[in-house]
Parts: structure tokens; sequence; C-alpha cells
């Protein structure tokens, strides 16, 4: 899985737990900052976290997961990325 | 003092008014890291303090665009009797409620998605008290928060047919209107909600024997969560029993005669460690406790604080033995303070017998000629049947002193 893929999916879900209805894949760029641009709060955070627990098959430890990686982009998306090479990644089937 | 809360203090001395002032008066004239001065050495701040300080209380951030913008108003509950604004960054909100859901999510598998029920005592809309309403829906209608006011049986049961149907993974209620639910499904051999898996009690002291009976019969263990409006969830219990402080949000002190103690029951002083906006260092709680730096078998590290004493609600009484939670009558008086300019810096209400009452009111200075418009708009915010043809007397004072034996300022007492 690369990190083109992961990206992708952590795109989809941000605009899934997103409050704000018109964010779409474009408006998300690496320095975003999930409170301040995109006006997360508390509990779309944690759903955010429960919902890439599901897609990327990772579990997220309390200690690992701060508020500072989580509610920034390429903080997170990093963060993800290590997570999913140390559990040997996920099965990429879209498409096939 | 760790670097977490030596920033919060430093922020606090040079944005805040109050704390500039209040640092000063300790001898304090600069707040650089090279000299970190230990906690201790800061003045502590009751809520009278913060009534006084008002608007110097806040950081000066706020003042302008594009800070402002952020802010959220809320009102303290008032079960202290003493009425505070407190003002929270949006985003420093969400930063001290996520240690909250962090740990509801891994001790106790709770997420948003999940539907779960709560009792309001203010309608806020848009940082506006609005009209209360029987119940608000939210979280696109995963959450039901129904109207403290008028928990008498009849609409008790219509609350609990309506949790029923609703069939919520999970509830958040004071540990006195859980009480309440579980005397009417006792009583009248009600069926256990199916979904339910975890009840979170918070606002009150939870008393072992409340804990012990609500655990008897919802057959739920309740989990305890100890926090306020000023500075949300201060710690929280796990699945173990033990309560956890909340290390990301707050820093915990107890003090014994204006000392530090360790491992001795003393007074519960907390420093935030988010809310930029209004910052609170060194606050007084009022409530007593112990901190325990012990492991605890759930894996979690923080420190454990174990409450000895807090607030605890009272019930209104009827003549037919029927019980009415107070936060009731705490809800029709801040309704009344916030259409009424935010006129009233303390109550109390005294329930004398069945039908006589008596509220006791000091009024900010400037609006030292408003009680009668005041005790009128009052009575006309009540709406709860049981109290018609009731006997209601206003006594107006400079202020409401805390109980002598207890040293706790008590809204609600029932003397009879």
């Amino acid at each position: 899985m690369n990190r083109t893929f992961i990206e992708e999916q952590l795109k989809k879900l941000i605009v899934e737990s997103c409050t704000a209805k018109d964010l779409s894949f474009e408006d998300i760029k690496a320095e975003n900052d999930l409170i301040n641009d995109f006006m997360y709060d508390s509990i779309s955070l944690i759903q955010l976290i429960v919902n890439i627990e599901e897609t990327f098959g990772i579990r997220v430890e309390d200690s690992l997961l701060t508020f500072e990686v989580l509610s920034h982009y390429e903080k997170l998306l990093e963060f993800i990325e290590k997570a999913v090479k140390e559990v040997g990644g996920i099965n990429d089937n879209s498409g096939f | 003092m760790t670097t977490q809360v030596f920033n919060m203090v430093q922020y606090a001395f040079y944005h805040c008014p109050y704390y500039r002032k209040a640092f000063g008066n300790a001898g304090i004239s600069e707040m650089d890291e090279g000299k970190m001065c230990n906690i201790t050495e800061l003045p502590v701040l009751t809520k009278n303090d913060v009534f006084e300080a008002g608007k110097e209380m806040m950081s000066s951030k706020y003042d302008r665009y594009p800070d402002n913008q952020y802010l959220d108003i809320r009102r303290t509950s008032g079960s202290t009797g003493k009425m505070l604004k407190i003002y929270w960054d949006r985003r420093d909100n969400a930063r001290s409620l996520f240690s909250l859901w962090k740990a509801r999510k891994s001790w106790y598998g709770i997420t948003p998605d999940m539907k779960f029920c709560s009792f309001y005592t203010i309608n806020y809309q848009v940082n506006k008290v609005v009209e209360p309403v029987k119940e608000l829906v939210g979280m696109n209608g995963r959450n039901i928060s129904f109207n403290k006011a008028d928990l008498g049986t009849r609409r008790l049961l219509e609350i609990y047919t309506r949790i029923s149907e609703f069939n919520p993974k999970w509830l958040t209620l004071q540990p006195s209107i859980a009480r309440l639910l579980a005397e009417l499904i006792e009583e009248q051999k009600l069926p256990l909600f199916q979904k339910l898996s975890y009840i979170e009690l918070g606002s009150e002291m939870l008393t072992l024997k409340n804990k012990e009976y609500i655990n008897k019969i919802f057959g739920i263990r309740p989990s305890d969560m100890y926090g306020t409006n000023e500075l949300n969830c201060i710690a929280i219990t796990c699945a173990y029993g033990n309560m956890h402080i909340m290390e990301e949000n707050v820093y915990v002190e107890i003090l014994k005669d204006g000392q530090p103690v360790h491992g001795e029951e003393g007074e519960i002083y907390i420093t935030s460690l988010t809310n930029h906006a209004m910052p609170f260092i060194r606050y007084e709680t009022g409530d007593t406790g112990i901190i325990i730096e012990s492991e605890c078998p759930c894996g979690h590290h923080s420190k454990l604080l174990k409450l000895t004493s807090g607030r605890v609600s009272d019930y209104v009484r009827f003549a037919n033995g029927d019980k009415m939670s107070s936060f009731t009558l705490a809800g029709i008086m801040e309704y009344t303070n916030e259409n009424m300019g935010n006129a009233i810096k303390q109550f109390q209400i005294r329930q004398h017998s069945f039908d006589d009452f008596e509220v006791i009111l000091a009024l900010k200075e400037a609006y030292g000629n408003w009680g009668q418009s005041i005790a009128d708009s009052f009575l006309s915010n009540l709406k709860e049947p049981r109290l018609d043809g009731v006997r209601w007397k206003f006594t107006f004072v400079n202020e409401i002193f805390p109980d002598t034996v207890t040293g706790k300022h008590k809204y609600f007492i029932h003397d009879f």
C-alpha cells in the first residue's frame, strides 16, 4: 500500500467526519489543521479515529495519538503510514 | 512546575490583566523560562475572584479579530449559587474534551456514532440562552437531551418511554437524576433499556450508596466523571473504578490550610492547561480529595484522584411524596438571570415547608432596584404545575455566605 492510497483514504475519511458540508478532497492540504481549518471538534476527531482504525485495520493507542498529531493533516498522514507499516499493511484491492 | 503548566501560567501573566495584577501582588514581576517559579508561589483563585474580575480574567488576545470569532460562552450551572460567565476558545474546547472522549473510547468502547441520552439545564443556541423545551435532539439525531425541569413521576415515565424507544447505547446524567430513574424502574417494575451498556454520572458527588443502587437497578457499574464548566473534565473513573486525572487537560493540586499536601486529604485546586480565552490558574473547586500515586490495573498511567466531598444535589419535596430535582429551580434562575441582564450575583432557594419557599438573592450593585422585576420574572418562568399555589418570599441581601459548618455554598436547601 503506497502513500497515495493512504492519502486518498484519509482524505475521504476527513470529508466524511467533517461537519463543514462543503469540504472537498481538493481543499485538504498538507499544512491544514482540522480544528482551525475544517471546524473539527472533539467529537468529530474521535469519530475520525474510529473510522481510521476500521479503514486501515490499525489500533490507535491513546498514548501515541496526541491532539497535535490528530488535528494536523500531514502529521496524521505520517502517523497512519507508520502504523500501517507496523501491522503489515491492509489489502488494497480497490478496482480488482 | 512542568513546562505545560508553566506555559499556561506565563500566558495568563502576559495576556490577562487579572493575573498580571494578582501575580504582581504576590511579588512576581516577570515570567521567564529561566526563572520558573514554583506554582505554590502563585496566588489561588476563588469563584469570587473570577466574579469580581469579570472581563479582566479574559485574555486580551480575544478582544479582537481573528481570535474573538472562536469564542464560546457558557454559564456555570448555578450549582454553587454563583453565576459565572465562562469563555472558551472553540479550538481549546475541542482539545480539552478530546481526552474525555479518548477515555470513553478506550475504556468503555463508547464512540460518537453511538446513540445516547442526557439531561440539560439551560438551552443554549449560538451562545444565547433561549426558552427551555422538553427535549433537544442533537448530533444528527444521535442524542436526546431532556430538560431537567419537571422530573415528577408522570414526566419521568414519559422520559423513560422515550429513552426505551430511542434505545441508546449510553446515558450521561447527574447521580440524583439517575437515582430518580432507577427508583421509577424499580417501583413500577419496568424493563431495562435494551442496548444500554454505559452510564456516565457527573456534575454532582457520586455517593457510594447511589453508585451501588444505580448499579443494582441497571446492572451497569456507572463511571464517575468529575468536571466543571470552567475546566471540562478533571478526572473520570476507569473500568476498575479508579478515578484518573485528565493530565492533558488539567493540573491538580491538593492544599491543606493553603499548603500543598501529598497522599493526604485536602481541598482540590485546578489549573487548566487548555483554556486560553479565560485561564484558570490554581482555581478553588470547593471539593476535597486525595491524589493517589499508584498504578492502576487498567494500564493508564495518570495519577488517581479520590473525591472525599463534592456537590450533592437536593430534591424539592412535595406533600404527596413526589420529588423534583433542585436543578429545575437552578435552571429557571439561570434563565431569569439571562433575561434580566445578568443582574444576579448569587442566589439561594430554601424550602421551609411543602408549600413555603424563600428565594434569597444578592444582586449586582447597579441592579439594586431590579428586585421586584427579577422576582416577577422568576415566578413567570415557573412552569411546574406542582409548584402552583406555593408561597414564594424574596429576600435581598448583599452577599450569601457559605454554610458555617461545611464551608460550602449550597444553592438549594430544604430545612424541614
